[in-house]
């Protein structure tokens, strides 16, 4: 049993979680009103949509790509549907429109990477430039409000006991992931046409189709993640989702996530999600700039890539 | 002489540049008070500051590499600078330092994408936050102003006639930037280590050495571009140097020419191509169309110009 709990916690999601933990105590213990009821929930709250949005990216990234317009997806998918509820339509009918846009952007980004092989982030950046300028069309440059009533409030806005009903999505929808990636042989393809492209095509995987639905599934978690987002605040704003993208790359990275492809983990960043955000509110106590959490961000990206980078050439040190 | 010409237009540059004739024709004829003096000489003023971005990332993107972070240093290099000459220092000064940071800001890119192996635009997304962060910090959200008097008001910011010396310094960079490209041993290298990395590094190129140094060239590019667009306005807005601007700028490089894979570029196709993306954004907004249609166009171009660029590769290739 010890044995056993020992191997748990130096695992790598074992690891990120101990860290995540020591921050939590370190927080509780020094910063002022971390543990105040309306801190935590917060936390509870905010916390699954960058989370939900990190977990999408992840997959995508275990292909060995990247996509850097979910930032606009995040903003455009709950955009329309706020749109689409202010004229009445049927909430769920609202929600399903809002994971077909996001799937649309996903599906649209992945074929123009594949199709033309340019660089995934080149694609996605233009693609994330088009998208915000049609968010900011759509919504004709102001907010648009987003408030769910009755049962829809309850499932995307509510509290079981502690924990928030968002907080539930994520857990759900990392296990589904996980399972997804580790259990299944769809999951196997990703991780080797992330690992070695021609190798997986000489196994008779198409890489191609591979990659195109992590687009697809990004684009998908992105939306959702907007949705969350949005009837959190209960509001949409079309500029929201600006740089989460690059957030979520730090919380894949600290979660243990190979930025070149071929290793990662869902659960890593979950975990990776929670520090990051953490790490944002804290700062948020501590009255310390905002700006500096950008700069944080930054740091995080290299110092992990660098890390992974060290124990990748480790790894070849030993073949 | 029919034949130099067309060999001219056939040219590389020569088809953007037909391209940005047309449209400015175009636009003379179609867009009201598009030749408007106060119009003509905003362009002119002000294309410089996009011009000179857009040739930082040229001559880095013909080395292989990007440099995402110059948005940042656009506007942390001035900052500084302005904020040292606001405490009294000599300006001469101030400027050597806004060079030193553009240069230091690179190297630090430089050497953290060859040590640790990094795709770039990873390391330089991570720098621009960084940098980004720290510049807003310093100047806690505010604009600080930037003036300068006599021999630097006139060499940075006045006209001669009716050509503002941006202008001229514009064309002036490029120009020796296609001479260190073109005509130099070193711009050989450039083109051989974006062209084919282990090729070059067989053939004896220390292509790390090249990298640095190329990104060490786009950092001090990148201030310089910050620096006039400071001048211009007469203060440095910490959020100057946007991810639009930067985004702009590769757009330019990119239907100047210049591939996103490396090894095929022109700095007179991107001094081409930055007058014209200028000029779109101009047009668009004398047609009082709303700003977020010209970040719309822009990720479209980007797209296209950079997909034909590469479909026209793949064919030639398959022609070969």
């Amino acid at each position: 049993m010890a044995i056993n709990l020992r191997r748990l916690l130096l695992s790598k999601e074992g690891s990120i979680f101990l860290v995540l933990i020591s921050l939590h105590v370190l927080a509780a213990l020094f910063v002022d009103r971390y543990t105040s009821p309306s801190n935590i929930k917060l936390l509870l709250r905010a916390i699954p949509s960058l989370g939900i949005l990190s977990i999408g990216v992840t997959v995508l990234m275990i292909s060995g790509e990247f996509d850097l317009s979910i930032g606009s997806t995040f903003a455009l998918a709950p955009m329309v549907s706020a749109l689409c509820y202010d004229v009445g339509l049927n909430i769920w009918l609202c929600v399903i429109i809002a994971l077909i846009i996001g799937a649309a952007v996903g599906l649209s980004n992945g074929l123009i990477t594949v199709k033309t092989g340019m660089p995934s982030f080149i694609v996605t950046i233009g693609a994330m430039m088009f998208w915000r300028g049609i968010v900011l069309v759509v919504a004709d440059g102001r907010m648009v409000p987003f408030e769910l009533e009755g049962f829809a409030r309850f499932v995307f806005n509510d509290m079981i006991g502690w924990v928030s009903t968002q907080f539930i999505w994520f857990a759900v929808f990392t296990a589904i992931l996980w399972i997804f990636l580790s259990k299944m042989r769809f999951g196997n393809w990703i991780f080797a046409t992330g690992g070695n492209l021609k190798a997986a095509q000489a196994m008779g995987i198409n890489t191609d189709l591979v990659k195109v639905t992590c687009f697809i599934i990004a684009g998908i978690m992105a939306a959702y993640a907007g949705i969350f987002d949005s009837a959190r605040v209960d509001i949409v704003n079309p500029l929201q989702g600006e740089g989460i993208a690059l957030t979520a790359i730090a919380a894949m990275v600290i979660g243990g996530t190979r930025l070149g492809g071929g290793v990662g983990t869902v659960l890593g960043t979950f975990f990776g999600a929670s520090i990051m955000f953490t790490i944002q509110d804290i700062l948020m106590l501590m009255r310390v700039s905002a700006y500096l959490f950008q700069s944080f961000v930054g740091v995080v990206i290299i110092l992990a890539a660098i890390g992974n980078q060290i124990a990748a050439r480790g790894a070849r040190k030993i073949w | 002489m029919a034949v130099r010409l067309r060999n001219l237009l056939l040219s590389k540059e020569g088809g953007i540049f037909l391209v940005l004739i047309m449209l400015q024709i175009l636009a003379i004829l179609f867009v009201d008070n598009y030749t408007n003096p106060d119009n003509i000489k905003l362009l002119l003023k002000a294309t410089p500051s996009l011009g000179i971005l857009a040739l930082s990332a040229t001559v880095l993107m013909i080395s292989g590499e990007f440099d995402l972070s110059m948005g940042s240093t656009f506007a942390l290099a001035p900052m500084i600078s302005a904020l040292c000459h606001g405490a009294g220092l000599n300006l001469w000064l101030c400027i050597m330092i806004a060079l030193m940071i553009g240069a230091s800001v690179g190297l630090a890119n430089g050497l953290i994408t060859v040590w640790t192996g990094m795709p770039s635009f990873i390391v330089t997304i991570a720098t621009m936050m960084f940098w980004r962060g720290i510049t807003l910090f310093i100047a806690g959200a505010r604009w600080v102003k930037f003036k300068t008097e006599g021999i630097a008001q006139f060499l940075f910011t006045d006209t001669i006639g009716w050509l503002p010396l941006q202008f001229i310094w514009f064309a002036g960079i490029t120009l020796i930037l296609w001479f260190l490209l073109n005509r130099m041993r070193f711009g050989n290298w450039i083109f051989a280590t974006g062209g084919n990395v282990k090729a070059a590094k067989a053939m004896g190129i220390n292509t790390d050495f090249v990298k640095v140094t190329c990104f060490i060239i786009a950092g001090i590019l990148a201030a310089v571009a910050g620096f006039f667009e400071s001048l211009r306005v007469a203060s440095v807005g910490p959020m100057q140097g946007g991810q639009i601007l930067i985004f702009t700028a590769i757009a330019a490089m990119v239907i100047g020419g210049t591939k996103i894979g490396g090894g095929v570029g022109t700095v007179l196709g991107t001094f081409i191509g930055a007058i014209i993306m200028f000029s779109i954004q101009n047009i668009l907004m004398l047609m009082r169309v709303q700003a977020f249609l010209f970040q719309l166009l822009v990720g479209v171009i980007l797209v296209s110009a950079a997909a034909g660029n590469l479909l026209i590769r793949k064919k030639a290739n398959s022609l070969e």
